[in-house]
C-alpha cells in the first residue's frame, strides 16, 4: 500500500525543512504496516502566517489539490492531508478515486473514542477559530472542550524549534495541563509540527490525559480505509457532498479551468 | 493478532445460529489482516425484545462484562461489541487494558467521514430511541438524520430471515430508500444481523448511498487500535472516564461484589492480574 502524506511545510523544497520532513517519515514508518509505504511531500510555495488570512489560504489551497491528482495518477492508495486546516479535504474526497483523510477531522473522531472530552491546544487565536468551525462543521463540537486554549507562539518561534524544542514545549505544556485540568481527557496538538515535537521527545501524556499523535492516527485512519475500500465501503460516487464526477467530465472542467486556474497535469 | 468479537446472538449455544456464528466469521476473515484472528463468540442467554425494554440491557450487560475479562485473560488484543447497543462498552474501556470498540460508535464515526448525513435504519421503536440516545451521549447527533426510519419487523421474521433474506430485506430497503431521498448519504444497518445479510448479498450501496458494513468497521477499529496503542495511543487509565482501577483495587472489589452479583470464574480470570 502507498499512502501520500501531504505536509503544509516546504519539505522537499527548502531544505531546512529538511531534518522536519525525515522526522515526519520516521513518525509514519514507525506506526504502518511493513508493507505500506509513506511517501512525505510538502508545499511548494509556503505562506507564513495562513492562518490568519481567510484569502490566503484559498490561494495556497491549490498545491495540496494538484498533489491528490498527481498522487492519484501515480497509483497511491490514499492521501492524507498534513495541516490541521484540513485543506482541500472536501474537495479532495469529491475529487480523487482514493480515500483522503484530514489529519484534524480522523484526529477529533479518534479522540472522542478516547475520551470524554478533547481539546485543541494551539499557538494562536486565528487557529483557534479555525477548529472550533471545524469542530461544528464535521459534527463533533459535542465532545469538544473549547477552552480557548493558546500557547502564543510566532512562526518564528515555531520554526525555531525544530533545532531547539525545548522554549516552545515549556509553552505548550503548561497550557495543555490547563486544559486537562479543565476537563480534556484528550489533547490534539496544533499545528501539526507540535505533534512532532512531542514525538521526538518521546512524549503521550499531559498530566495522565493523552497527548495525541494525530499524524499517526491519519496515516493509521488512511490504511484502515483503504482496506475497507476493497469491500465497497467508502463514500457515495453518486450522491451527496462526496459525488464524483466521472473522468471525462473531470478533465472537461479543468480543461475550461485551466483558462483561468492553474492546474498542474488534469489527468 | 487476535480480536474478540462478541455477538449479540448465541452463537456457540444455540445450533441454530450457526450459520449466522459462521458468516459472521466470515465477514471479519475478509476485511483483517492476514495475521489477524477474529474469534466470533456468542452470548449464553439471549434475551428477546431487549431495545424495548430498558431494564433488560442492565441484566444481559454482565454476560458481555465476563466475556471481555476472559478475552483480555486469553490474551486477547481487542474486544469488539458486536451488539448494535454497544452493551458493556463504556465499563470495558474502564475495565480493560485492551481497546474494546462498540459497533455502534465505531460505525457512527466512520459514516460521518464517509458522507455528510447518516441514517439508522432499524426494526422497531425501541431501536430507534437508543440508537438516538447513543449518537447524543457520544456527541455524534449533528450528522445524524433521524427519521425514524423504522421497518417494522419482530425478532420472529428476524429470525426467520436466517433462512429466507428476502422478506426482510425487502421491508429495510423500503426504509432505507426512503431515508435516502432525505438526505442520508451513509445507511446503518441495525440490528447487526442486517448487516451481514447485506455482506452476504455483496450489496454495498442503497440508491447510491453507502449500506454501511458495520461489522467490518468495527474489527478494522480494533485492529487501528491495538496498532495506536503500540505507541502509546490509548485512553488515559488514570483520568477522565475510562480511569481503571488498579489490578489489586479491581480484584477486592469484584471480591465484594460477588456476594450479589454473578461474576463468573472471577479467579480463573486472573483478576488480580495486570
Amino acid at each position: 500500500m502507498k499512502i501520500w502524506y501531504q505536509s503544509s511545510s516546504s519539505y522537499r523544497y527548502e531544505p531546512v525543512f529538511d531534518a522536519y520532513g525525515k522526522t515526519l517519515e520516521e513518525q509514519c514508518r514507525r506506526i504502518v504496516r511493513p508493507d505500506t509505504e509513506v511517501h512525505v511531500e510538502g508545499i511548494q510555495v509556503m505562506i507564513r502566517d495562513i492562518e490568519n488570512q481567510k484569502a490566503l489560504q484559498y490561494y495556497q489551497n491549490i498545491q495540496s489539490l494538484n498533489n491528490m491528482l498527481r498522487a492519484e495518477k501515480e497509483g497511491y492508495d490514499a492521501f492524507v492531508i498534513g495541516c490541521t486546516l484540513d485543506v482541500g479535504l472536501e474537495e479532495g474526497k469529491s475529487m480523487v478515486n482514493i480515500p483522503v483523510v484530514g489529519i484534524s477531522e480522523s484526529g477529533y473522531h479518534l479522540a472522542m473514542m478516547m475520551g470524554h472530552l478533547f481539546a485543541v491546544v494551539t499557538s494562536s487565536s486565528a487557529f483557534f477559530e479555525i477548529f472550533k468551525r471545524q469542530t461544528d462543521r464535521y459534527g463533533v463540537s459535542g465532545k469538544y472542550l473549547q477552552g480557548p486554549y493558546i500557547y502564543s507562539a510566532s512562526e518564528d518561534e515555531i520554526a525555531m524549534a525544530l533545532t531547539n524544542p525545548q522554549p516552545l514545549m515549556d509553552k505548550f505544556i503548561p497550557v495543555a495541563e490547563k486544559a486537562v485540568a479543565e476537563g480534556a481527557s484528550v489533547i490534539i496538538p496544533a499545528p501539526a509540527f507540535i505533534t512532532t515535537l512531542a514525538y521526538r521527545a518521546g512524549l503521550t501524556k499531559i498530566k495522565d490525559a493523552l497527548l495525541l499523535d494525530t499524524i499517526s492516527v491519519a496515516v493509521k485512519t488512511a490504511e484502515m480505509l483503504v482496506d475497507l475500500k476493497k469491500i465497497g465501503i467508502e463514500p457515495s460516487r453518486c450522491i451527496g457532498v462526496y459525488a464524483m464526477p466521472d473522468r471525462k467530465a473531470r478533465r472537461d472542467a479543468f480543461e475550461k479551468l485551466s483558462e483561468v486556474f492553474k492546474i498542474k497535469d488534469p489527468g | 493478532m487476535k480480536i474478540w468479537y462478541q455477538s449479540a446472538s448465541p452463537y456457540r449455544y444455540e445450533s441454530v445460529f450457526d450459520a449466522y456464528g459462521k458468516a459472521l466469521e466470515e465477514q471479519c476473515r475478509r476485511v483483517v489482516r492476514a495475521d489477524t484472528h477474529v474469534h466470533v463468540e456468542g452470548t449464553q442467554v439471549m434475551l428477546r425484545d431487549i431495545a424495548t425494554q430498558k431494564y433488560l440491557p442492565y441484566f444481559h450487560k454482565i454476560q458481555s462484562l465476563n466475556t471481555m475479562l476472559r478475552a483480555e485473560q486469553e490474551g486477547y488484543d481487542a474486544f469488539v461489541i458486536g451488539c448494535a447497543l454497544d452493551i458493556g462498552l463504556e465499563e470495558g474501556k474502564s475495565m480493560l487494558q485492551i481497546p474494546v470498540v462498540g459497533i455502534g460508535q465505531a460505525a457512527y464515526h466512520f459514516a460521518m467521514m464517509l458522507g455528510n448525513l447518516f441514517a439508522v435504519v432499524t426494526s422497531t421503536r425501541g431501536f430507534f430511541e437508543i440508537c438516538n440516545e447513543q449518537t447524543e451521549t457520544y456527541g455524534l447527533a449533528a450528522k445524524h438524520l433521524r427519521g425514524p426510519y423504522i421497518y417494522p419487523a419482530s425478532p420472529d421474521e428476524i429470525a426467520a430471515a436466517l433462512d429466507d433474506p428476502l422478506p426482510l430485506v425487502e421491508k429495510f430497503l423500503a426504509v432505507a430508500e426512503k431515508a435516502v431521498d432525505d438526505g442520508a448519504s451513509v445507511i446503518i444497518p441495525v440490528p447487526i444481523f442486517i448487516s451481514s445479510l447485506f455482506s452476504k448479498a455483496g450489496v454495498t450501496t442503497i440508491r447510491n448511498a453507502l449500506v454501511l458494513d458495520t461489522v467490518s468497521i468495527a474489527v478494522k477499529t480494533a485492529e487501528m487500535l491495538v496498532d495506536l496503542k503500540t505507541i502509546g495511543i490509548e485512553p488515559s487509565r488514570r483520568i477522565g472516564v475510562y480511569a481503571k482501577p488498579d489490578p489489586a483495587t479491581r480484584k477486592a472489589v469484584f471480591e465484594k461484589v460477588r456476594k450479589v452479583f454473578k461474576i463468573e470464574n472471577q479467579d480463573q480470570h486472573g483478576l488480580g492480574k495486570e
